[in-house]
């Protein structure tokens, strides 16, 4: 019951948002803090919980799938902390918003209310049907955000947005009805373990079962996003308003990785080992060039879009290393990187809005006028590139660790070598903020205030504060399970048994709970 | 009392306290006309660097030979059978190690208070300073080599802080970024080589250094890292190990952000650039000289760049004409002699040096401070001389650096360069030639540094005329590390019996190491008198060498900016040199990648789809839809049926 009331309260604030209340301005966008506070206060005792799960409900026929599509939501390890990083960044775009889109704060926290909820939809659903039905839908509130709040070319990015990920997900979906029909129903524990089933013994016919796994992996390659499909990311990050996306980068694209983890390692874990190499590959590729092009860059949101594609490219890379040590790094790595490109494109979102300009050389002399800024600036970059004692290090640490295990030092090398150039970029952009005299007029208060402090800090104490303590993170996930999902999954402290749970049984053992639900 | 070695996690978190507290005050009086109170964070600020250095001494006091204090709060990453603590280890050389680097780091704040009184980010620089004493304290006392990393990084982003404290100035930010990158690319190879370290051990990986030591002693895995794979991976961990060292501590081919570093305020280059972080990488060699003395090839890499460091970087001394460039130099070099000790087997012989390295050239450049704040910011040497009468205090500490640096009779120097040089005999008479040498061109650089400063005319009256001598705060360092500069070298005096309490110390820590490398032949100390008396004449030839060319009123022009010109620069400037054969094409990948393969190649699968979109928006206007849903429908429909052809058709 919990997980649908967690999921029914973005949608139940938006419309309280749009229809109850009557308020503009200030107070409406203090009324959306409260209420996006209570939703992720909401959401927080999933992590205390191994992993929990609603009663499944038959919801409705696909012709030619032999099981009904169910609703049923459900919380593990896997999903609870990128639940998270959905729930507490939208207070922090909430509140940071707030001088950004000033007497349109309404309208604003009611398309980020229902980006939220879609969001949670596609890290609750268990069965796939539902899960693509949230995927698909969170372009919605995105693109409503973008063309309503963005840039001067915000019309053309969003546009550029919708229509690659789209088509990204359209293979998905074909991919999804053959799977279902395939696997006699959608719901992802029964048809990961019939899939699991059929790939061993090889009963699918090879192009087809790589047909079927390309299209799945297109559909998360264009949300992650991994090279080359990260052409969308550039211009909708830096025509996007700040607080859309924070979201947008620090919660949505995790969804991509989580696509991969949850999605197309179990249900395709013969292909899945086939390639991992070429997904390694690709993951270090992003790295390296996805530095590069931040290093080259001259508008900071664009800068910090790059540092993203390299970011998580090393994620993607982590999970394919299907190491215990990769797979936890890239949890941390994920909930990381949502914590401080939120908080970076946030800050940076304040900034923009002194200068109206994204382009580094018009800034220059902030540690002087801007103090406080500095300060959040620096803490935030210096979580970006992984500094010992905040969450990036550990979570860099550790896919480098099972990088150099499983695919040999060059590998290690080339992720080690995105780190350094990382910094570089980083820095570059620090001193270009930061350094020298201020370089035009400043007209008035342009530090931060109180408020957009407040946005910040509980991210950055969470960088900290993961950084020192990663367990809560690496806990929950047993790494058993993800040597290929055959695993038995260790008994959990949660007492309501998880479907995730369940698929992880091995059917040869346990062939009672795979299926007799 | 008794729970005293439960309180090893007060050592950092008492400075890092005075950190966060005097951050804030930095932060609350930004606004403020007058900034806030700097009495209020100068002391708190000394506070936190003395209240650690008296914990670090009662520690010490009570730590038995041989005994380790752990304290281990928590479990810090858990991946399953890979865990790392959050753990603290003080034995005898993190005591050695802690209480030079709390004792000088609080000197060096009260000198601040001082050196720092006319400066706007005053409890800024306090908050750095103590930020930076908290790292460095992790660094030493972390009981396993993640743990030193966090204090490793740590000095480094300090280290980034500092040399960029006066950021109104693009050079400062130039030179910090510099320092942190070069940094981190030594860092990587720490890294790689805790991950090398880990796959020799392989299931029993652990990277506490009680572990790792136990593990590389075993003569049961000995054997294996005799050849093949076990030699190879052996050489990788200690190699890449090392070149996190040569980043940190400014050696061949990673040295070229130590001189640039002095862009920052000087107590930082004398704390921070010269006495404590620049010498963690010969405390990581050491702390690690079990694996190390396994592999002869590393071995001879370490003294082989360590020889070449200390040559090179003299010689380049002897071209700067800014104060404070020779004495990072003359920092590189000294640096390089420690890493010749630690090559040859003599781990104790660099630390003692690293410890007498610290009291002397702290006072140098605490003195050069007190020069540069006297004559109001100048630094060219070349615009100084005639100081000694209006600086005498200045001028008596610089001289005991002078004496002591030189290696002259019964100075902190002489004692531990002549050991090293001693040492380097027995190993190879030809290291022992280049170490003489490099000790005659020490002599020559620190002696011209001392004539062009303080003798002669003064070569701007006007600057001299307004000359002071610093306030209390500063002169009582100054004094103390001074005095310290000629007697410290009494902890090892080897050519007395029983004076040698510096060795007694490590011995539990080093011994094992240094015994398994020990060449068997016994010590022969009849020689010691003549080492001492041939590195004696080395420094009157190099100091009366210089003495001849500078000394008297010889013709000093400065023109332009003190950087060196012709031969100077390009020696000086070898490695950047080389480091730009890395940059540029880094450089240039960065631009290919972002307007070729991004914006051509990407950007014209952007445009097409565009088009593509456009026209299939077009053709069907008709339908009179908004035009968006059309486009996307459309696409959307043709993709579908595309897919599901090709699926039917395998299928």
């Amino acid at each position: 019951m919990h997980l649908v009331l967690l999921l029914a309260a973005p949608f139940a604030a938006a419309l309280f948002l749009a229809f109850g209340s009557s308020k503009e301005g200030q107070s409406s966008s203090r009324l959306a803090l409260f209420l996006s506070l209570l939703v992720a206060a909401a959401a927080f005792p999933l992590v205390l919980c191994g992993g929990c799960a609603t009663e499944a409900v038959d919801w409705f026929r696909i012709p030619g799938i032999a099981a009904p599509v169910r609703f049923q939501l459900g919380s593990d390890a896997l999903s609870a902390w990128l639940i998270q990083l959905a729930a507490w960044l939208t207070p922090a775009a909430l509140w940071a918003s707030r001088g950004l889109v000033r007497e349109r704060m309404r309208e604003f926290a009611v398309w980020t209310f229902v980006l939220q909820g879609t969001i949670f939809g596609s890290l609750l659903a268990t069965d796939m049907v539902l899960f693509f039905l949230f995927f698909e839908a969170m372009l919605v509130p995105s693109f409503v955000l973008i063309s309503g709040f963005g840039g001067r070319r915000r019309k053309q990015a969003s546009l550029m947005f919708v229509i690659f990920t789209a088509l990204g997900s359209a293979p998905l979906m074909i991919a999804l009805y053959f799977l279902a029909a395939i696997g006699h129903g959608s719901d992802l524990a029964g048809l990961s373990s019939r899939m699991g089933l059929i790939s061993n013994f090889g009963m699918l016919p090879p192009t087809l079962a790589l047909t079927l796994f390309l299209a799945v992996v297109v559909a998360f390659a264009v949300k992650t996003p991994l090279l080359p499909l990260h052409s969308w990311q550039a211009d909708t990050y830096a025509e996007a308003p700040a607080g859309t996306v924070a979201l947008l980068s620090g919660a949505m694209a995790k969804i991509g990785v989580y696509g991969f983890l949850r999605f197309v390692i179990p249900l395709f874990p013969v292909e899945s080992h086939k390639y991992a190499g070429w997904f390694v590959l690709a993951g270090l590729l992003a790295v390296i060039y996805g530095a590069l092009v931040a290093l080259a860059q001259s508008d900071f949101k664009r800068l910090m879009a790059f540092s993203s594609l390299g970011h998580l490219g090393l994620v993607v890379a982590g999970v394919f290393t299907f190491a215990p040590e990769g797979i936890k790094g890239a949890m941390i790595l994920m909930v990381a990187h949502g914590l401080s490109a939120g908080g970076l494109f946030l800050v940076l979102g304040y900034a923009e809005r002194w200068k109206r300009s994204r382009h580094l050389d018009d800034f220059g002399g902030l540690a002087t006028t801007s103090p406080v800024f500095s300060v959040l600036l620096v803490c935030l970059v210096l979580a970006a590139v992984g500094l010992p004692g905040t969450a990036g290090f550990v979570g860099e640490f550790l896919i480098l660790k099972a990088l150099w295990a499983s695919n040999g030092p060059g590998a290690a090398f080339l992720g080690g070598l995105g780190v350094i150039l990382s910094a570089a970029y980083a820095l570059r952009m620090v001193q270009k903020l930061l350094f020298g005299k201020p370089a035009l007029p400043q007209e008035g208060n342009t530090d931060v205030t109180t408020g957009e402090v407040f946005a910040i800090l509980p991210l950055i104490a969470g960088l900290v504060v993961l950084g020192f303590w990663p367990t809560p993170v690496t806990r929950l996930i047993d790494t058993e399970l993800y040597k290929g999902w055959t695993g038995k999954f260790a008994a959990s402290a949660c007492p309501i048994k998880c479907p995730a749970q369940k698929q992880c049984h091995k059917p040869t053992q346990e062939p009672a709970d795979a299926t007799g639900r | 009392m008794n729970q005293l070695h439960n309180l090893l996690w007060l050592l950092p978190a008492l400075p890092l306290l005075g950190a966060i507290v005097n951050g804030a005050l930095s932060l609350a009086g930004s606004g403020t006309e007058k900034g806030p109170s700097r009495p209020l964070s100068g002391f708190l600020g000394t506070l936190a660097s003395g209240s650690s250095f008296v914990l670090a001494l009662l520690l010490a006091l009570r730590l038995h030979p041989g005994e380790v204090f752990t304290q281990a709060p928590w479990t810090w990453i858990d991946a399953g059978s890979f865990k790392v603590s959050f753990g603290f280890a003080f034995d005898s050389l993190t005591a050695m190690m802690l209480l030079f680097i709390t004792g000088i780091a609080t000197l060096i704040h009260l000198y601040s208070i001082g050196y720092m009184s006319e400066d706007r980010g005053f409890a800024r620089f306090f908050s750095y300073l103590n930020l930076f004493l908290a790292s460095m304290i992790v660094l030493v006392l972390g009981s396993n080599m993640l743990m030193t990393f966090i204090g490793w990084e740590g000095v480094g982003l300090c280290s980034y802080l500092l040399i960029g404290f006066w950021h109104h100035d693009h050079a400062n930010g130039d030179a910090a970024r510099k320092a942190f990158l070069v940094n981190r690319a030594g860092d990587l190879g720490f890294l790689l080589g805790t991950f090398a370290l880990m796959s020799l051990m392989g299931s029993q990986a652990s990277l506490e250094y009680s572990v790792i030591t136990a593990w590389f002693r075993d003569a049961a895995h000995i054997s294996l890292l005799g050849t093949g794979t076990g030699a190879g991976l052996l050489t990788a961990a200690t190699l890449l190990i090392f070149l996190g060292c040569t980043g940190k501590s400014a050696q061949i081919p990673l040295l070229t952000w130590l001189p640039d570093a002095m862009a920052g305020p000087t107590p930082v280059s004398a704390l921070i650039h010269a006495a404590t972080m620049v010498t963690s990488g010969v405390y990581l060699l050491a702390r690690l000289s079990s694996v190390f003395v396994l592999s002869p090839l590393t071995m001879s890499v370490i003294t082989g760049i360590g020889i070449a460091t200390a040559l090179w970087a003299a010689i380049a001394g002897l071209f700067q004409n800014d104060i404070k460039k020779v004495l990072a130099y003359s920092t590189v070099s000294q640096l390089g002699y420690m890493f010749v000790a630690a090559g040859i087997g003599s781990f104790d012989g660099a630390l003692f040096h690293v410890f007498t390295h610290a009291f002397f050239k702290a006072a140098l450049f605490l003195g050069a401070g007190s020069v540069i704040h006297a004559i109001h910011g100048e630094q060219d040497m070349r615009r100084m001389g005639g100081l000694a009468k209006k600086l005498p205090l200045t001028f008596a500490v610089m001289a005991a650096g002078w004496y002591a640096i030189l290696g002259l009779p019964l100075g902190a120097g002489f004692w531990s360069k002549d050991m090293i040089l001693e040492k380097a005999f027995e190993h190879s008479p030809l290291l022992y030639a280049f170490g003489l040498l490099g000790a005659v061109v020490t002599a020559l650089y620190m002696t011209r540094l001392m004539v062009l400063t303080f003798f002669g005319r003064s070569r701007d009256e006007h600057a001299a005329a307004h000359a002071h001598e610093a306030p209390l705060t500063m002169a009582l360092p100054l004094l103390v590390l001074g005095l310290g500069a000629l007697t410290v070298g009494f902890f090892w005096a080897g050519m007395i019996p029983g004076m040698d309490s510096f060795r007694q110390m490590l011995e539990p820590v080093l011994g094992p190491a240094q015994q398994a490398l020990a060449h068997g032949g016994e010590e022969h100390h009849g020689s010691a008198m003549l080492f001492a008396a041939v590195g004696t004449l080395a420094a009157l030839v190099g100091a009366s060498a210089a003495w001849k060319i500078w000394g008297g009123n010889a013709k000093v022009e400065a023109v332009g900016s003190s950087a060196p010109k012709g031969f100077g620069a390009h020696w000086t400037y070898l490695f950047d040199y080389l480091h730009a054969l890395v940059i540029l094409p880094t450089k240039a990948l960065s631009w290919i990648g972002d307007k070729i393969v991004q914006t051509v190649v990407f950007g014209g699968l952007i445009a097409l789809l565009q088009f593509l979109v456009e026209l299939l928006g077009e053709a069907v206007r008709a339908l009179q839809r908004p035009r968006l849903r059309v486009n996307l429908g459309v696409s959307l429909a043709g993709l579908v049926l595309l897919i599901a052809y090709f699926l039917l058709g395998a299928w």
